[in-house]
């Protein structure tokens, strides 16, 4: 089997600019959900959120006319292939796999909202020309030379973590040596008015696996990774992050919002994904947990680890609880965050978390991060509709 | 890549059911008409009371495709079928609708596309590995190639593909953006993609032109849909030998050739 | 309010908000069971719940507590019916 590694990092999260200062703030444990300025929070019965500060977000450039999301692919994109080094020759092999569900949205219900505001046609109609998805993909590509395969994939809130499976399927399948791989989102209106109609936004900061949780909380942010074929990389006199081992993804053929309560699908995703990367439950010491603080997620990914991993047999934490819930950029943000928590021998904390609820039979590591050496992590990212992703990372 | 064969597929569009409907030219049928529109299929109405026209829509695709292939839906269920959605627009309806001041909390799972998938996977039990791209036609072509790589790596006996686009709820924004040509039409197409014989190859390149064998000209503005809808109409031709799908959006062009035909002969259903 | 005016508004809620067909509501009577998974029910999932609490919110003009577990209360349109007129009184 090709081994393939992680060679490049980028992160763009409500901490800042740079996977260092992720790292820092996943470490430090301090949470970014607050209340929100990007957009009118008026009349919602959640005002908070993990949103990139402005001051950073103006720091990356002075492109006024892109999409909010793009502009954090963007910034993402570029440090993980400066930090992988990679000349433009390996640039011009690299596939790219964005994860996105938001696009352009954020431009395009202004704009909405503005005609619908004044009752008048309103300028700036070229606002819903970004508003798909696919248009960081191609802004990607245009900008950073990649001239390989190119996909959007759009599986909700598993879309960071599925861009990911597919770069290592590329890269196994020996169609380009490389890819930069990740996911994007913006905070939006629909989506914030959404979870919030649906009232699983919670009203304080989220407490993933809490007794008391009462919901999530919505973060923006966007991550890439350069995914690389490890003799290609070494050849090159890359480095390589950690190795990633394996990935499964499933559907759970269920519901529309709900995960199947039997918490088969999950189950199918993470034992095909130490499947794929030849590992046991006993080889994965940390599992960075979907956790998004919903009573429903919470419980059946809990039941899932434990039909997996026997009650109490890995240390597991939610990096929602630090930033949100970054929708299609949190499955990329997290499996940054497996690959630096493998890397530095230390998990990151669920924060906000006081009285661990009695139907989670782990330790979530609540508050402060704790040393453990690692020889291989797990990363679950789950979406509405019932898509299921596991990746397995290890040194 | 090895070149995946064909065992069904399932055309509903605004010109009809089947390749059969697809007029020679889509601009001289429509006659004017900016959008060609599909119905809402008439599926059982308390299972799917909260499901939009998008997702019933690619429901009965599928059902086509079966009632093609000679199966029930038992072929497809189970995690032996791998899936792949591709759209361009097909959510925007429910976008708008959730967006509207009124946006009621049952439509805001469907303002993601997940949903469309999402409905039909709960509906024919379809467990196996699966993805969702988005884009214009060159998504529709690389959902198949997609699909191909799927059944070369063994993750599954069968991939269904599926494209949905629907236009009538936003074709007011379509026109004042522009950069859509010629009718919209809307459709729903689904393909039964299993191991076959010959090489796949798959080309991308910049440029504007597209339209595998004047199937663009055929069907007019079907966005994802377009490369599907292309191979059914490929099919109905009985033309044998090589196949090649060609697409174009936004500047960029994708193409795949097929080495053999790889249209499986039709059981007939019982 | 009665609660048999309670009970045509919510038949009216089960129409407009959760899409059910108006001979499906029509059928309806005070005994009719609500979550899915119980025999001859209306067959409400959890994302029925919410938009039915929302609705019943904007119509009764009242207040419902997120944290309180209603299971018995939303059981049947009989048990929904009598808290709303609990409520409302």
């Amino acid at each position: 089997m090709t081994r393939v590694v992680v060679s490049g990092l980028g992160v763009v999260s409500p901490y800042g600019t740079g996977a260092k200062t992720f790292w820092t703030g996943l470490a430090s444990g301090r949470c970014a959900i607050r209340p929100l300025t990007a957009i009118d929070t008026e009349g919602f019965r959640s005002r908070i959120g993990a949103e990139v500060p402005a001051d950073v977000l103006a720091s990356l450039g002075p492109s006024r006319r892109r999409a909010r999301a793009d502009r954090l692919a963007m910034a993402a994109a570029r440090e993980a292939l400066a930090d992988a080094d990679l000349s433009p020759t390996d640039r011009a092999c690299a596939g790219l796999f964005v994860g996105a569900v938001g696009g352009g949205m954020l431009e395009a219900e202004a704009w909405y909202w503005e005609e619908t505001r004044t009752g008048r046609p309103s300028p700036g109609i070229g606002a819903l020309r970004a508003i798909l998805p696919s248009t960081h993909a191609e802004t990607l590509s245009f900008r950073l030379g990649l001239c390989g395969p190119k996909e959007t994939v759009v599986m909700a809130c598993a879309s960071g973590a599925a861009s990911l499976a597919l770069g290592l399927d590329l890269i196994r399948s020996g169609a380009a040596p490389l890819a930069l791989c990740g996911g994007v989102d913006a905070l939006t209106r629909v989506c914030f008015m959404g979870f919030n109609a649906l009232r699983l936004l919670d009203l304080e900061p989220c407490r993933p696996f809490d007794r008391d949780r009462k919901g999530m909380s919505i973060g923006e942010g966007a991550a890439f990774v350069v995914l690389e074929e490890a003799g290609h990389c070494r050849a090159r006199g890359g480095r390589a992050y950690a190795e990633l081992r394996g990935a499964g993804m499933t559907t759970d053929a269920h519901h529309v919002t709900s995960p199947e309560p039997s918490a088969d699908g999950m189950v199918r995703a993470i034992e095909g994904a130490l499947t794929a990367a030849g590992r046991t439950p006993g080889d994965i010491g940390y599992v960075n947990a979907h956790g998004t603080g919903t009573p429903q997620n919470d419980r059946v990914e809990a039941l899932a680890l434990a039909r997996v991993f026997g009650p109490g047999r890995v240390l597991l934490s939610s990096t929602k609880s630090l930033v949100g819930h970054t929708m299609a950029a949190a499955g990329s943000l997290e499996a940054v965050a497996s690959v630096l928590t493998l890397q530095h021998g230390l998990v990151p904390p669920t924060a906000n978390l006081r009285v661990t609820d009695p139907d989670v039979p782990f330790d979530c590591v609540p508050e402060t991060a704790r040393a453990v050496e690692l020889d291989a992590v797990l990363s679950n990212s789950f979406g509405f509709g019932g898509q299921n992703v596991s990746l397995v990372f290890g040194r | 890549m090895r070149g995946p064969a064909i065992r069904a597929i399932g055309l509903i569009t605004g010109w009809g059911v089947g390749a059969v409907a697809v007029p020679p030219d889509a601009v001289a049928a429509a006659g004017g008409r900016r959008v060609l529109g599909l119905e809402r299929p008439a599926l059982d109405p308390e299972r799917f009371r909260r499901s939009p026209r998008e997702c019933v829509l690619g429901v009965a695709a599928v059902a086509t495709m079966l009632e093609d292939a000679g199966e029930g839906p038992e072929a497809i269920a189970g995690e032996d079928t791998g899936f792949v959605f591709v759209t361009a627009a097909a959510y925007a309806a429910s976008n708008r609708q959730h967006i509207e001041p009124r946006g009621a909390s049952v439509y805001f799972p469907y303002t993601a596309p997940a949903a469309i998938s999402g409905e039909v996977a709960i509906e024919y039990g379809i467990r196996g590995p699966y993805g969702i791209l988005i884009g214009g036609p060159t998504a529709g072509v690389d959902a198949v190639a997609h699909a191909a790589e799927m059944l070369e790596a063994g993750t599954c006996r069968r991939v269904l593909v599926l494209g949905v686009e629907i236009f009538e709820e936003c074709a007011d924004l379509y026109d004042r953006a522009g950069g859509l040509d010629g009718p919209l039409v809307e459709a729903a197409c689904a393909l039964w993609l299993e191991p076959g014989e010959g090489a796949l190859t798959l080309s991308r390149g910049r440029g504007r032109r597209g339209g595998a064998d004047g199937a663009r000209r055929r069907l007019g503005e079907m966005l994802a849909c377009e490369p599907l809808a292309a191979l059914a109409l490929h099919r109905a031709s009985g033309r044998q030998g090589p196949v090649e799908l060609h697409a174009a959006w936004r500047g960029e062009t994708t193409s795949l050739r097929w080495s053999h035909a790889p249209y499986r002969a039709r059981r007939r259903a019982a | 309010m009665t609660q048999k005016e309670i009970l045509d508004e919510l038949k009216a809620i089960v129409v407009e908000r959760l899409k059910f067909d108006p001979r499906r509501a029509a059928e309806m009577t005070p005994d009719t069971t609500l979550p899915k998974g119980i025999e001859g029910s209306l067959g409400l999932d959890s994302l029925d719940f919410i938009e039915l609490s929302v609705a019943m919110e904007e119509r009764f003009a009242i207040v419902i507590d997120e944290g309180q577990d209603l299971a018995d209360e939303f059981r049947s349109l009989d048990s929904l019916s009598r808290w709303i007129l609990s409520k409302t009184a």
